[in-house]
């Protein structure tokens, strides 16, 4: 009887050891900081060393430009936030100042779509057609995704 | 199987006295005493037909080490996929943060969220 108990706790411990070994060795890393993103990104497309060097070096140079983009896109927000409260407070919409505003806001959103097609384009042509077909296919449909804008 | 009496049966105590000659007193506590026992403890050859089986099957040592073995697969087969699906939504984390890395419109979320923890007083 024992001997009958030992071999299925013995395999149960074979399963749990395999189980667990084989998780941690295998588990994927969870830094999604800009190191981290990088990081998979050269393990995904597979990039060399020197491609990885520049397409790192392209994200350095145009980090600023898309952070200030990105505040921008944020005062856009609130502004919008503004003129709706304003609606519902008051019940008064300045239609002109909305027009401008939607304007602004369209053109503002057709620099944002070009700032990244024109990275996704630069970042491309580092790479083989292999890997600028991989790449595209990933990131280029976001693209479209994005023409709603900042609400 | 025949199974022992039940000492809590009124029936069986009259029955037991109809014996002749009446049993005398250390022969009805043998009795019971032998009854009580019978009931706990099961002969070797009571075992359900299964569980002797399974437990003959494990004896062998080809199959045991097979069972071990096979344990063992299983496991790595569900750490696998465990694994895969943990891989799969990383994917499509990452492929999120890389989108608002380069695209200043995703990237609002974030420094809206800054923005508005800097203008905490």
């Amino acid at each position: 009887m024992k001997r009958a108990m030992l071999i299925p706790l013995t395999g149960l411990l074979a399963a749990a050891m395999a189980h667990l070994g084989w998780f941690e060795m295998r588990r994927p890393a969870t830094d999604e900081g800009t190191a981290g993103v990088l990081a998979w990104l050269q393990d995904d497309l597979h990039l060399s060393a020197d491609q990885f060097a520049r397409i790192k070096a392209l994200h350095e140079r145009s980090g600023p430009q898309i952070q200030q983009l990105a505040e921008q896109a944020t005062e856009m927000r609130t502004e919008l936030e503004s003129f709706e409260n304003r609606r519902r407070n008051d019940g008064r919409v300045d239609f002109l100042a909305f027009a401008q505003f939607i304007e602004q806001r369209r053109e503002f959103q057709r620099i944002c779509t070009e700032s990244t097609r024109r990275f996704l384009t630069a970042a491309a042509s580092e790479m083989t057609p292999g890997q600028r077909a991989r790449y595209l296919e990933r990131f280029e449909p976001a693209l479209g995704l994005n023409s709603g804008g900042i609400n | 199987m025949k199974t022992p009496p039940d000492p809590t049966d009124p029936t069986f105590e009259p029955l037991l006295n109809r014996i002749q000659p009446p049993p005398t007193a250390p022969l009805a506590r043998e009795v019971w005493s032998r009854i009580a026992a019978g009931g706990s403890e099961a002969p070797e050859s009571a075992r359900p037909g299964l569980l002797a089986a399974i437990e003959a099957v494990f004896r062998q040592p080809a199959f045991a080490f097979a069972f071990v073995v096979a344990c063992g697969l299983f496991g790595l087969l569900l750490a696998e996929m465990r694994v895969s699906r943990m891989h799969e939504a990383r994917d499509v984390q990452l492929v999120q943060s890389y989108m608002r890395l380069i695209d200043p419109l995703l990237a609002v979320s974030d420094t809206a969220a800054r923005i508005r923890t800097e203008d905490m007083p």
